[in-house]
């Protein structure tokens, strides 16, 4: 039962995390309609990009951090420039650009790799402290990934609630060519969700830096569990997204609780078909058809 | 010369993979990310039989082709309610829980530690051993499947593919039955990556989960998306540039750990430059929707 209340806790914070990874993709997706794949690229990069700066540079955590995320912004409109522009320019069909954004993941993870090298690199650090709340042991790390975690995801969700400009991201992903009709910049949205996407992979990235290290191939698993918490959870709506991240955090716990962590990919993939073949639009969603997508 | 041979031998694998594929990917239009997963399936089911049976090794192959299609079918049965990217995600998904299931059910596949001493293939009483024996092997190997494909593409199965991929509501108003059509598509570019499956682990007589991975899914995905896709010079095209682009960088002098890393940049690159300018591959007809 200990083991459990542990196993549930864990899975809890790692849910603020996959919730923040969740929400990233899943804001590019509702509203470029743009399968990004080289999200996980991104992720990596802030990854070394964190621990750069931490241990090279030794400026302390929470600087590297802040400058982490904030270069992750500027590196998502970069890849809106680079990348995703050109091709919504020549209407390309959203086949090709999910193949070209594998590309760059592709591109991303090797370089690097050729920089860094493959191995698994960690940031030294002071052994974490650990709280104790009745049965259940936590350190101060996962605690801060956890308040970081639910405020992040709650802020955006207020914004995304209450902001026009936020409210038109899903109007671009149904009808982008009625944006500058309504009077909005069509490119500068489009490159400010990038920005904030990728941000809000780069909170992650550095947290998961920080407690179990990086290395240049991590960054598909992560692209997966963020795709996996989206389209389980429901691509429409925002809080739908974390309920996936959730359920998805949560389930693996259990698994690693009930059988053992080497079967939790296969309860990833399981709930992503099982949702996609029983309910295709998601834990929370409206009444839409699969056609629709 | 071995070097050579053994390049040889690799292509003569990655052929019968690149065009069974593309039956789905070319000519369905069905991009799917789990063409490993049966590829490996092909391979354990094979090597299984031989070391945990004993059975005959054509009887074995056409024991492990049965079995990739009959998973194929139920996988196939699933997938396609889907198109387009809901269909790849539930490949992908298949794709992963095919090499979690590799890797962790060590009572049936020995997991992560593989199968190894699979018996060599023995022809009129000789035993094959050198790598010009198994590049004469996958030659003839090449030269019974490639042409039976090759019939599939000109069949009318294959023309009524391509109406589905072109426009499924206008084809199934011309009465082609599109569930059947796409499922046997589907059932038959797996049965066939069977055929290489088991190629592969003769040829190096030991297999573990790690050949059969969501990258190397991907990357025989990439080869018919470099060289093209819906005729038949497209993915011999990007099996050359594919297997033989890391090999020329091996001779410009980059280190191998490097020429590892730059050949997957360089063909991330190509893959991102190519759908901007060519989406339909090098020399492909069909353009990915």
């Amino acid at each position: 039962m200990n083991l459990l209340l542990q196993l549930l806790a864990n899975g809890l914070v790692n849910a603020a995390l996959f919730a923040m990874l969740a929400v990233g993709f899943g804001l590019v997706w509702r509203s470029l309609r743009v399968f990004h794949l080289a999200y996980g690229g991104l992720f990596v990069i802030s990854g070394y990009t964190f621990r750069t700066l931490a241990v090279r540079v030794g400026w302390p955590f929470w600087a590297s951090g802040l400058a982490t995320v904030f270069l992750a912004a500027i590196m998502g409109w970069l890849i809106e420039l680079a990348l995703y522009r050109p091709f919504y320019k020549r209407h390309a069909a959203s086949g090709t650009i999910l193949i070209a954004s594998m590309g760059v993941l592709v591109m991303l993870e090797n370089a690097v790799a050729m920089i860094f090298g493959n191995e698994l690199q960690t940031v030294p650090r002071s052994m974490a402290s650990v709280l104790e709340f009745g049965p259940v042991r936590l350190t101060s790390l996962q605690l801060w990934a956890f308040g970081i975690g639910v405020t992040t995801v709650s802020v955006l969700w207020l914004l995304v609630r209450r902001l026009r400009t936020f409210k038109a991201l899903w109007a671009m992903g149904d009808q982008p060519e009625l944006i500058p009709v309504l009077g909005l910049p069509l490119y500068r949205l489009r490159a400010m969700v990038l920005a904030i996407g990728t941000a809000m992979a780069a909170i992650p990235a550095c947290v998961i830096t920080l407690d179990l290290g990086i290395d240049p191939f991590v960054g598909m698993s992560y692209l997966l569990i963020a795709a996996v918490a989206v389209l389980a959870g429901g691509v429409d709506s925002y809080g739908g997204w974390v309920t996936g991240a959730v359920t998805l955090a949560v389930l693996q716990s259990l698994v690693v609780w009930k059988f053992s962590a080497r079967w939790m990919d296969l309860v990833t993939f399981g709930l992503l078909v099982a949702m996609l073949v029983f309910r295709p639009s998601g834990l929370v969603a409206g009444a839409k058809r699969v056609e629709e997508y | 010369m071995n070097y050579i041979l053994h390049i040889l031998v690799m292509i003569g694998i990655y052929l019968p993979l690149a065009y069974s594929l593309n039956l789905a990917v070319g000519f369905g239009g069905l991009l799917s990310v789990a063409h490993a997963a049966f590829y490996g399936i092909g391979a354990y089911a094979y090597s299984l039989l031989l070391t945990g049976v004993g059975m005959h090794p054509l009887i074995a192959l056409g024991a492990a082709i049965l079995i990739t299609a009959i998973i194929a079918l139920g996988t196939g049965t699933i997938a396609l309610r889907f198109r387009g990217d809901l269909f790849l995600f539930v490949t992908l998904g298949f794709q992963m829980i095919t090499f979690v299931i590799l890797y962790n059910w060590v009572g049936l596949t020995r997991g992560p530690y593989g199968i190894a001493g699979i018996p060599r293939p023995v022809v009129f009483g000789l035993t094959l051993r050198t790598p010009l024996q198994y590049a004469v092997l996958a030659a003839v190997v090449n030269a019974l499947t490639l042409p039976l494909l090759f019939a599939l593409y000109r069949s009318p199965f294959g023309k009524a593919l391509k109406a589905l991929r072109e426009n499924e509501t206008a084809a199934k108003a011309l009465g082609i039955n599109d569930k059947r059509i796409f499922i046997q598509a589907f059932v038959l570019a797996a049965a066939f990556a069977a055929i290489p499956g088991a190629l592969y682990a003769s040829y190096v007589t030991y297999i573990d989960p790690t050949s059969f991975t969501l990258k190397e899914s991907i990357f025989i995905a990439a080869i018919l998306l470099l060289g093209g896709a819906g005729n038949r010079i497209g993915p011999l095209i990007g099996v050359l540039i594919m297997l033989l682009l890391p090999e020329g960088l091996r001779f410009v002098g980059l280190p191998d750990a490097m020429a590892h890393n730059m050949r997957e940049i360089i063909y991330g690159l190509m893959l991102a430059v190519l759908m901007y300018l060519r989406p339909q591959g090098i020399a492909g007809e069909y353009r990915m929707g």
